[in-house]
């Protein structure tokens, strides 16, 4: 998958695995789809990114004796999720034309 | 390989960041090991699901500007390597850091000088506004009326010119603020990454104000009323377009198209000068 893609794609499903309860770095690792190969290297700036845009917040929770860091989905990360999703008809548009070039 | 030893070594790759980050990414790694270890893997495996640290530490500082994570790069390959290039290579990089701060300053320059030149055009209206309301007052003393009338049409038309330009200047003042601000951020880019504008901000602050808006009309009201004056002293001097002429010199001093003695008039010596 392209680069730029990847990115956005990732965002995105970091958002949504946001979207529901707050999640922790391991977590959102297990749930992200794993054609996406989400590592927690990858993870990491991606979470930095989102947090410093306003799309979501953290804060640490004592968990088993250790500090956990969670994250919880913001307004302005819900936003960006809906403007991801509004993207699908002009993708489908892109990958029918595409196609009927191939064919 | 070990919890510790691939944080001890994350950490080795990261010397370049500020400590509080290498903290931060450091806990990150840490939450992320103990959670798989917690989910049944062997410390082994959940060490080995990271990666290699030098990957790790390579992702984390993928966000970094250009130019940082060019020095991060070559100081995690060797802090020697990073002072022998940056000596040897000072001819290069020097010169060129000294024409893109030049570059950026100019640019920056460049867009002030317009906002200026906005100004000058301002404080020129404002100064011929005034002069033409000093002549009126000329005008009364030697008893050329439709000159005075004419004067005073000027005077205030210009004032109003004065304030709508003002308005407009101000204007593009404040887009030109923004514009140097944007300027600002991207002259820093390859070096430092700061917050990028808060555009919705920006543009909630586009609705002009109500003070604003009056400032216009009065301005615009002074603009026809001076316009109607200056045609009330034109039509009373029976068209003559003598009337606008006012010719103030050092040898000679016309007042509406008649020749008169400076001695006889005041601001005459003041605007001569």
């Amino acid at each position: 998958m392209e680069a730029q893609m990847k990115r956005g794609f990732l965002e995105a499903c970091v958002l949504a695995a946001l979207s529901g309860e707050e999640s922790y770095g391991y977590q959102i690792v297990k749930d992200v789809p794993a054609s996406m190969g989400l590592t927690e290297s990858t993870l990491y700036p991606l979470l930095k990114r989102l947090e410093k845009a306003g799309c979501i917040t953290a804060r640490s929770v004592e968990h088993n004796g250790r500090l956990r860091r969670y994250y919880r989905i913001t307004d302005i990360g819900h936003a960006r999720v809906r403007e991801f999703l509004d993207e699908w008809p002009s993708v489908q548009e892109i990958y029918r034309y595409v196609k009927e070039t191939q064919s | 390989m070990k919890r510790n030893d691939f944080l001890k070594e994350l950490a080795g790759h990261l010397s370049c960041l500020p400590s509080e980050q290498i903290e931060d990414i450091r806990q990150f790694y840490a939450e992320a090991i103990a959670d798989r270890m917690e989910d049944g893997m062997s410390e082994d495996e959940a060490v080995a699901a990271m990666g290699t640290p030098a990957m790790a530490a390579e992702a984390a500082l993928s966000d970094l500007p250009a130019v940082p994570r060019a020095i991060a790069r070559t100081r995690r390959k060797s802090v020697i390597l990073l002072w022998v290039l940056a000596i040897v290579g000072s001819p290069v990089w020097v010169p060129l850091l000294v024409a893109f701060a030049g570059i950026a300053l100019s640019i920056y320059a460049c867009i002030w000088i317009v906002a200026l030149c906005a100004w000058i055009v301002v404080a020129c209206l404002g100064v011929v506004g005034i002069s033409c309301l000093a002549l009126t007052v000329v005008g009364i003393v030697i008893g050329n009326i439709p000159y005075a009338i004419a004067m005073l049409g000027c005077g205030v038309g210009f004032i109003g010119a004065m304030f709508l330009a003002g308005t407009v200047a101000w204007e593009i003042t404040k887009q030109l603020a923004r514009l140097s601000a944007l300027w600002a951020v991207k002259a820093v880019s390859p070096f430092w990454k700061g917050r990028k504008p808060d555009t919705t901000k920006l543009a909630a602050r586009k609705g002009m104000s109500h003070l604003r808006k009056t400032c216009l009309a009065v301005a615009g009201c002074f603009v026809v009323a001076g316009i109607i004056l200056a045609a009330i002293g034109f039509a009373a001097s029976g068209f003559d377009p003598a009337v606008f002429n006012t010719n103030i010199s050092t040898d000679k001093v016309i007042i509406g198209g008649t020749s008169i003695n400076p001695n006889d008039v005041p601001f005459i010596e003041i605007i001569g000068r």
